[in-house]
């Protein structure tokens, strides 16, 4: 799965189930907290992630290193389905 | 092979003063002052005499720690006669998904742990969407909406008032955070207070 695509997508799903108006276009450098997206709804947007590729990275990650921006958050998901 | 799950931990510390710079610094970021009563940066001089003058026996003040890192702030204070009113914030961008809701429920753990706080309250600015929404969520019960004495940005806007029994808290907590995704009820049993 082109997960550059696919989370985008998500995290756009998640934010009108959420209720959450995005604050402007998703880029790499978007900056999560100030993406409009809440807390509840990236703790959503996790759920519903770990539902459709089976990870959760940050339920797993035993050096917590955690994302600013969707670019970094991206690049996590990346890097969990390299290592499988 | 299950991976094992491994969820931060959420530890709140009293404030100090080798903390006040950062706590400084991330008071006067414009994302947090916007959400703030007061809404003008606060000078360093200020930052320290609250400091000094503070009582941290009748308003604790905690910085949140995520996996040993400081990230944010809760506090309390005391509203009389037998509640307490908080607030926080993340200081933090880069911090784990969902660590407002982590926030949340450390404040309520920690009022229903005091057994002279029989109430928490809460004031939300009217144009705070996400708070209000999680307190809606998390079940507080809205006791008011009065109109602020000042604008912001040229708009007139409210302050929405909150209250929570913690009776009540200590009885839907299992309930409310079966609602939540899934990962945030199993890092909340990650959330301790240090004195």
């Amino acid at each position: 799965m082109d997960l550059q695509t696919h989370i985008p997508k998500a995290l756009r799903e998640v934010a009108e189930l959420a209720n959450c108006q995005l604050i402007g276009p998703l880029t790499n450098d978007t900056v999560l907290l100030e993406s409009g997206l809440d807390s509840l709804g990236f703790a959503m947007l996790v759920a519903q992630l770990d539902e459709d590729l089976g990870m959760d990275p940050f339920s797993s990650m035993q050096i917590a290193v955690y994302p600013r921006t969707l670019g970094e958050f991206i690049r996590i998901y990346q890097q969990a389905a390299e290592q499988g | 092979m299950t991976t094992p799950k491994h969820y931060p931990s959420s530890s709140f510390r009293p404030l100090t003063e080798a903390d006040l710079a950062l706590v400084w610094q991330w008071r006067n970021q414009a994302s947090i002052r916007a959400n703030m009563h007061q809404d003008t940066p606060i000078p360093w001089q200020q930052h320290q005499a609250w400091f000094a003058q503070r009582d941290a026996s009748t308003s604790p003040f905690f910085v949140f720690y995520q996996d040993g890192r400081p990230i944010g702030a809760l506090y309390f204070k005391p509203h009389p006669p037998t509640g307490l009113e908080w607030g926080c914030y993340l200081g933090e961008t880069d911090v784990w998904p969902g660590s407002g809701l982590l926030l949340e429920i450390a404040a309520l753990d920690y009022a229903a742990a005091q057994s002279d706080c029989n109430t928490l309250h809460a004031e939300v600015l009217s144009f705070n969407h996400s708070v209000l929404k999680l307190h809606q969520l998390f079940g507080y019960q809205e006791t008011a909406i009065t109109a602020a004495a000042s604008t912001r940005n040229g708009v007139h806007y409210q302050i929405h008032h909150f209250c929570y029994s913690t009776a009540d808290w200590l009885s839907n907590r299992a309930a409310i955070l079966a609602k939540l995704p899934k990962q945030i009820a199993s890092a909340a049993a990650f959330i301790e207070f240090i004195n």
